[in-house]
């Protein structure tokens, strides 16, 4: 199975390497995992490279999870997968993103084995 | 630090909800057990750490308010290295990463809080963290997490 490059995008630093440990623990294969602290820093990494999935909190300074997902609208080969990891789980955040291309919405704090059953999908649609 | 107004009437009957989401994230997020204490409990907790940390994250949306974290330095580096997974015997956690974890500390709480018990859209400013003098935050909702004192403060805005 070839390995998943993946874009983690959360202003806070040890969010960032919790999401990097689940996804180490997944057993999935993992290729690049590139970090931003937000939305801007995602678009400048994305403006170099591909990912297969794009792991982002809503709520950051500079460009929030929303307007990220927005920017990405255009450009729909950039990620193959959208998944938001946030604090709020109310419908009303939820209905937020529809529209936005969004695969995941999980809640933090996560659980190893949600992270596992997100990247296993991700690659089964992406390798079948 | 200000804060805000402390719980009212309505906002009372729902700190049970409050000690759900303490619990939810001490578990979920840092395999950690959390349970309330009383006075004395906490008072014997306290002496054994003089160096503490207080968190605090303001919301905004249909109600306002701010929620506050107070814990030993040695809670907030034992939960980093179980929110990271780190091996015994690894260096312990710097002091960057601990500051961050003691906001999102208060992050997770407060949004659970939010999304279990109003359901709405809420938009929470950055974590600030501080040194905090002591223990001593009365009125606060005290728990013992792993058997070290943890303090909680949730403060609304009359609706």
């Amino acid at each position: 199975m070839k390995p998943l490059n993946c874009l983690i995008v959360d202003d806070s630093s040890v969010m960032r390497k919790m999401v990097r440990r689940t996804m180490e623990l997944s057993e999935v294969p993992l290729g690049q995992v590139h970090e931003a602290g937000n939305g801007r820093e995602a678009l400048d990494v994305l403006a170099t490279t591909t990912v297969d999935v794009l792991f982002t909190d809503i709520n950051m300074p500079v460009m929030t999870g929303p307007e990220l997902l927005r920017a990405l609208s255009d450009n729909p080969t950039a990620v193959r997968a959208r998944v938001v990891i946030s604090t709020d789980g109310s419908e009303a955040r939820r209905a937020e993103v529809v529209g936005l291309n969004v695969d995941w919405y999980l809640e933090k704090p996560l659980r190893p084995e949600v992270m596992r059953d997100v990247l296993s999908k991700v690659a089964e649609r992406i390798h079948g | 630090m200000s804060c805000p107004k402390s719980l009212n009437a309505s906002m009372v009957e729902e700190s049970g909800q409050l000690d759900e989401a303490v619990a939810f994230v001490a578990e979920e997020g840092f395999f950690a057990s959390v349970e309330p204490v009383g006075q004395v409990e906490w008072e014997e907790l306290c002496s054994d750490h003089d160096t503490w940390l207080e968190s605090s994250v303001r919301f905004h949306g249909p109600l306002g308010g701010a929620l506050r974290c107070r814990l030993p330095l040695a809670l907030a580096r034992e939960l980093v290295s179980a929110f990271l997974g780190m091996e015994t015997g690894e260096l312990p956690p710097s002091d960057p990463l601990v500051q961050d974890l003691t906001g999102e500390l208060a992050n997770m709480v407060c949004g659970r809080w939010l999304t279990r018990t109003q359901g709405e859209v809420f938009d929470l400013e950055h974590p600030v963290v501080a040194t905090a003098p002591d223990g001593q935050c009365p009125g606060w909702s005290r728990y013992a997490a792993n058997g070290v004192p943890l303090a909680i403060e949730l403060a609304v805005e009359a609706r």
